[in-house]
């Protein structure tokens, strides 16, 4: 699961660790997400990382690229919606404080963050197409 | 001015029929209805929270003139920074109150700012956003 970019929010009761959204015990509590490359060693990001998406009413799994010449752009390809570029930026890392198991012991070590927030509001509002990383609820479609 | 919340489909069905209470919820910035700036990540949010792919988010769209008229503050991120960490030192998430309508505040929960959060604090605020003379709803 290293090699998925995560959907994480803060938790509350955490100084600065992270929990799945569906993690937050308080009621009606709101938070605000975003997306993380975890790990549970050093920072070395990988060449290719596992993006989930929703295209209408179907759950896809997009491809983050890295591109030829700078290590932290990765370029993503959504066939019929359009191309993205995102980049891995440089964060306080973070540990990951739930209780799922493929995440014990990892910690974010960057965001991962759309260059131009216009064209993934457009893509919503044209395709109905959103990002939403790799989460608890990614798993419960698939399993 | 447009902004969305993020929620479950049955939810925003909820919402969509005039019943935002801002006595409800609460968040980095304390008690109140939430809503943030961008469509993406309000549907990112609900899927993520609820599992629900399609019609898991509420548009509000309010005249700006409404908007101006409330009891409003503004924080700058540094700002909103402090008073998150005071609010979360004092375990009152789902309590603070700041004593204005609306608090309109960058997002300040991870660690760089994505976007503007409004948190509808008051009754008037309430009325305001369920008014569907003054403000128009639409689940997306």
């Amino acid at each position: 699961m290293m090699n998925f970019i995560h959907y994480l929010v803060n938790n509350n009761t955490h100084p600065y660790g992270l929990i799945h959204p569906s993690e937050i015990e308080e009621e009606n509590y709101r938070s605000f997400g975003a997306f993380y490359i975890m790990s549970r060693d050093d920072v070395v990001l990988e060449k290719e990382y596992v993006f989930h998406a929703i295209l209408g009413d179907e759950i896809i799994v997009t491809n983050a690229i890295q591109t030829v010449n700078s290590k932290n752009v990765y370029q993503i390809e959504v066939k019929e919606v359009g191309n993205f570029i995102f980049y891995a930026e440089s964060i306080r890392q973070a540990p990951y404080v739930g209780s799922n198991n493929y995440l014990n012991e990892s910690h974010a070590i960057k965001r991962f963050r759309c260059r131009r927030q216009d064209e993934l509001e457009k893509a919503c509002s044209d395709h109905d197409f959103y990002f939403v990383g790799a989460s608890k609820m990614i798993n419960d479609n698939f399993n | 001015m447009i902004t969305f919340h993020g929620t479950s489909s049955n939810n925003a069905k909820k919402i969509n029929s005039a019943n935002v209470d801002v006595e409800l919820g609460g968040g980095e910035l304390g008690r109140g209805f939430y809503t943030q700036e961008f469509k993406s990540e309000a549907k990112s949010w609900a899927f993520n929270v609820s599992g629900d792919r399609q019609q898991n988010v509420v548009s509000f769209d309010t005249n700006d003139n409404d908007i101006q008229n409330l009891d409003l503050i503004i924080f700058d991120r540094m700002e909103a920074g402090r008073h998150r960490l005071n609010i979360k030192t004092q375990s009152a998430t789902g309590s603070y109150l700041f004593g204005n309508d609306l608090v309109w505040a960058p997002i300040v929960g991870t660690s760089k700012v994505n976007g503007e959060q409004y948190k509808w604090e008051s009754k008037i605020s309430e009325l305001l956003l369920n008014d569907p003379s003054l403000t128009t709803k639409k689940i997306i």
